[in-house]
């Protein structure tokens, strides 16, 4: 699970009302890829497009908290305007949110403390039919 | 990519469920379909370079796979079946491609499907009921239900734990609902919609068209039937007594862009 999934996840069970996110990350194992060189200046461009797409729908302080559960301390508490048109901030952000995944561990809702466990890299969000909400459709 | 090319690589993967499950409705995604409905997205933009895109029932990952050999740049899969999910992995990490895709194992919830709530008897008890919602005058029902509806859509009951709107494309070959599983491809349908931005492409029984229309339409999506074709469901369960049965199946594409303003 990469963190820019995280940024996505969230419990959506009956008892959480609409506010299971963020999951809060503990880690038993992580992997993390190799960043490329930053020379290559077309690879460089696709992350860059890429993060400035994405970018609007990323919630920062869910990302702060994860990425320092998963061990990368370095996110700055806000995102600026300066850092978001900053081509080698967004160079390192996309290394943050693309190449750092947990492989094993947990996924903690905020407010029921109902636990996801993450295995092989894949989160177990499966819930419960009871903890479905029946809706009238 | 040339649809010889990508027929190819989809053909070359293990795609068959080891030990289909029947109430799940396991069957692959043929090659030639999912070429098809990936090259259809990839010209409209909906798919490949500058996309995210998310295969919701991604069963072995024949449509995964298309959205990452065509460069998409990000693929979330959804399954409940673990064994599925785990062989949809394997899949696409065995072409190593650079397209970055996630795994997530989890559900579209059962829903209990009856009808809306908001019919004219409601709206004469209203002053009666503790109920906070306004009703809109009698002559506007229907735009009650597309309300209530659209609420449903955004309040995300569907047990899928991914906040909506949180990729481009949504893509899915839903269970077509047999049996106890009634009405699934329907909740497929309105969970791909709140879960995508721009787009999403499902298949669905023909037979089913003009009641998805309705709804899709009255959601205040366009709906548009991109091409019929023959699924030819193969004998899948040992209980099937035909080898092969042949159904009408339409691919239809649902923009979510332009929406109807409710006002």
């Amino acid at each position: 699970m990469r963190l820019l999934t995280h940024n996505s996840l969230k419990n959506n069970s009956a008892a959480a009302k609409g506010k299971g996110f963020p999951l809060k990350v503990t880690v038993a194992q992580i992997r993390v890829d190799e960043q490329d060189g930053i020379d290559d200046d077309d690879d460089d461009d696709t992350k860059i497009r890429f993060i400035q797409g994405i970018l609007p729908n990323i919630d920062w302080p869910a990302l702060v908290a994860a990425s320092q559960a998963m061990g990368i301390p370095t996110l700055p508490p806000t995102l600026t305007e300066d850092l978001a048109e900053n081509r080698v901030f967004l160079v390192a952000l996309y290394h943050v949110l693309m190449n750092v995944h947990l492989v094993q561990g947990i996924l903690t809702c905020p407010v029921t403390g109902r636990e996801f466990v993450v295995q092989n890299e894949i989160p177990n969000m499966i819930l419960e039919e009871e903890e479905c909400e029946a809706v009238r459709f | 990519m040339k649809r010889k090319h990508l027929e190819s690589a989809l053909s070359s993967i293990q795609r068959e469920f080891p030990d289909p499950k029947i109430t799940l409705e396991q069957y692959p995604t043929s090659p030639s379909l999912t070429a098809s409905v990936i090259l259809t997205a990839l010209e409209r933009g909906d798919l490949g370079p500058g996309t995210t895109a998310l295969d919701l029932g991604c069963g072995t990952g024949m449509l995964t796979l298309g959205c990452a050999l065509i460069e998409t740049d990000l693929v979330l899969a959804l399954d409940c079946d673990s064994d599925a999910l785990q062989l949809a992995k394997e899949n696409v990490e065995e072409m190593e491609l650079e397209t970055a895709v996630e795994w997530i194992h989890a559900q579209v919830a059962s829903v209990i499907s009856s009808s809306s709530p908001s019919s004219s008897t409601t709206t004469k008890n209203s002053n009666k009921s503790n109920n906070k919602r306004r009703f809109p005058p009698k002559g506007n029902m229907i735009q009650a239900s597309t309300l209530e509806t659209r609420q449903l859509i955004a309040q995300d009951k569907d047990g899928v734990p991914l906040h909506s709107r949180c990729v481009d494309t949504v893509l899915t070959n839903p269970p077509f609902g047999t049996k106890q599983n009634a009405g699934m491809d329907l909740r497929f349908l309105r969970t791909a919609c709140r879960l995508a931005r721009r787009t999403v492409y499902s298949f669905h029984k023909t037979s089913t068209r003009a009641f998805l229309q309705q709804q899709v339409t009255a959601w205040g999506y366009s709906f548009h039937v991109v091409a019929e074709m023959q699924f030819d469901l193969p004998q899948v369960y040992k209980f099937h007594k035909e080898k092969s049965r042949d159904i009408a199946v339409d691919l239809i594409r649902v923009d979510l862009i332009c929406m109807e303003n409710l006002g």
